[in-house]
């Protein structure tokens, strides 16, 4: 078959079933069969895709996905999260928009806790979206930081999304979770700059509230140290297992997982319920999650072996285009791709085409990695099929529309297109940290 | 009807098997690490059997998975049809998942039954035979089409018992 019509067959398929809400990984397990049968010949294909499944999870790699989304459960699930952000509003006074500098301020620290972040929006939806509604600030104020940092998630490690990235792609998990830092902190300052200058010139949008400056200076401080501080232990244990290079990310994640653990049990807030609860809920996210890499692990295989993907490479290759016009093109097609699809499978369907592209024209390949992650959290907020957008609807009081946390959403859209493009014009922001702590 | 309960509480005893893989995926890599790290003695099959809790877990939490529906599914088309041509989408995503399940069915005891009777072992640092990890495919996609027709039961039912 020509290579330009199994590519077609293969795509067009696996778009028409995706489009249908056939769950993702059955769509790509569906077109699997029918590549597996034309091109891996017949039943013999088949036998071999039952067995590259099992092959293609049966790696240590790929552990951490479960382990980070576990932190994120436990501190989520034991209260502990609640009563961190808690001391944070404690802490900040005196600034315009102060509830939303909070959740910035709550959803960066939550980020370097846990890997999900849905948790993550989560969290922060249910305890101060109430909150400030209920004290006069306007929707758009009051959700567009909270989704925004949901997705600081991605970048700060532990991030499951850049462990998957780093295990699909083969770009190093460990110099991709450090690459994040600097750029989630960026971004982090970033969105509270703006939200405290939008609420400076536009006072009515967040009231001031009298109440929580009447606080005394020790109830400000104490609960950062009960709370927050000791947190940060967890972080500690999981980046700096990596850094000083006794940990492997696997190992590190396992480490962080029985860290938050113990850090409920310290708080006198884990129960064996909560425990099972945190458990079960990482089981069912984490299935899913791997589930579709099961399935798309072979889909990448099938599409290699039907000529598809170098084919199509041969064409970009004739364009000779410069490394910085490629990654551009890179990114507008997972913005179009991020419209309608999850970052799972976004990553799924575009890696096969962009890590071979990337190493021939000598583009750094963690640099291209981090940028992905920035575009993929982008999306996890760009209308209609934001994950984000969703799970705050899920948090949000029902008088809320749609439409208010679409618009809700924009302003930090555009802030992290400024950090995206700044981050592209200095690769250097991202390279810098993993560089300097391998030397 | 007992026997749909009987196979709802089949599909929670698969989810807590996938959140028991996973503990112990934790406590064996922490473990592990502080083994090596402190006593310099490590346990050699940490990394394969964290390896097949990962492959259990995920296709064991599947089927629970899809009756939870966390199987993420791209909704633009099914929110915006409505009536018969909702059911009819519905209906049609149910039978496609489906019929994939029964193919991972077949071809898994295919798979399994081939390991089986060539006696193929995996040499690591545990000796297993492969049929024994093979298997776990088969049983989830049975439990998988299970599921799929359940579903498909239920959005018919719900529609009178018409398409």
């Amino acid at each position: 078959m020509e290579w330009s019509l199994a590519l077609l067959l293969l795509l067009g398929l696996m778009l028409v079933l995706m489009l249908s809400s056939v769950p993702v990984a059955f769509a790509f397990l569906g077109v699997n069969i029918v590549g597996a049968w034309i091109f891996l010949g017949g039943e013999v294909g088949l036998v071999q895709l039952v067995r590259n499944s099992m092959t293609s999870i049966t790696t240590f790699t790929l552990a951490p996905i479960p382990l980070f989304l576990l932190m994120g459960e436990i501190l989520f699930h034991s209260g502990i999260a609640y009563k961190s952000v808690d001391a944070i509003d404690r802490l900040i006074s005196r600034v315009p928009g102060r509830l939303s500098v909070v959740a910035v301020a709550g959803g960066t620290v939550f980020s370097s806790l846990s890997g999900s972040t849905i948790a993550n929006t989560a969290v922060l939806g249910s305890t101060l979206l109430p909150d400030m509604l209920k004290r006069g600030y306007s929707p758009s104020i009051a959700m567009g930081p909270i989704m925004a940092t949901g997705s600081i998630a991605m970048l700060i490690p532990p991030s499951a999304l850049a462990v998957l990235l780093g295990s699909l792609s083969g770009i190093s998990i460990a110099q991709l979770l450090l690459a994040g830092i600097i750029p989630g902190i960026m971004m982090s300052i970033l969105f509270i700059t703006y939200i405290i200058g939008r609420c400076y010139l536009q006072p009515h949008l967040a009231p001031a509230d009298e109440e929580q400056e009447k606080l005394s200076w020790k109830d400000r401080i104490v609960p950062i140290f009960i709370y927050v501080v000791p947190l940060f232990a967890i972080f500690l244990v999981v980046v700096g297992s990596i850094f000083s290079g006794w940990a492997t990310p696997t190992e590190s994640a396992a480490l962080g997982s029985m860290a938050s653990l113990l850090a409920a049990l310290g708080y006198r807030s884990l129960t064996l319920k909560i425990l099972i609860t945190s458990l079960m809920e990482t089981a069912k996210v984490s299935a899913m999650i791997l589930f579709i890499i099961v399935a798309s692990m072979s889909f990448s295989q099938i599409l290699t072996f039907s000529g598809g993907t170098t084919g199509l490479l041969s064409v970009f290759g004739q364009f000779e285009m410069t490394p910085v016009i490629l990654v551009i093109g890179m990114i507008c097609i997972l913005l179009v791709l991020g419209a309608f699809m999850d970052q799972v499978s976004m990553m799924l369907v575009s890696l096969p085409f962009f890590m071979p592209l990337a190493l021939a024209n000598d583009i750094n390949t963690l640099w291209l990695g981090v940028l992905m992650l920035i575009v993929m959290e982008m999306s996890f907020t760009t209308p209609p099929f934001g994950l984000l957008l969703y799970v705050m609807r899920g948090v949000a009081p029902p008088h809320i529309s749609m439409r208010q946390i679409y618009s809700a959403a924009l302003p930090f859209i555009g802030l992290s297109t400024i950090v995206l493009v700044v981050l592209m014009v200095f690769p250097e922001i991202i390279t810098w940290l993993p560089a300097a702590l391998r030397n | 009807m007992r026997l749909s309960k009987f196979y709802d509480g089949l599909l929670v005893g698969c989810g807590v098997a996938s959140a028991v893989a996973i503990f112990t995926i934790v406590v064996l890599v922490s473990i592990n690490v502080m083994l090596r790290k402190f006593f310099h003695f490590s346990i050699p099959w940490t990394i394969e059997v964290s390896e097949y809790a990962l492959y259990f877990s995920t296709f064991i939490a599947a089927p629970w998975a899809l009756a939870k529906n966390a199987h993420i599914r791209v909704d633009l088309l099914a929110n915006a049809l409505t009536g018969r041509a909702s059911l009819l989408l519905e209906s049609a995503t149910n039978v496609v998942g489906f019929l994939v399940s029964i193919v991972f069915l077949v071809y898994g005891i295919v798979s399994s039954y081939d390991s089986w009777s060539n006696n193929a072992m995996i040499f690591k640092e545990l000796i297993i035979a492969e049929w024994l990890l093979l298997a776990i495919i088969p049983i989830s996609a049975f439990l998988l089409s299970v599921e799929f027709i359940r579903r498909l039961l239920r959005a018919v039912s719900e529609n009178g018992g018409k398409i």
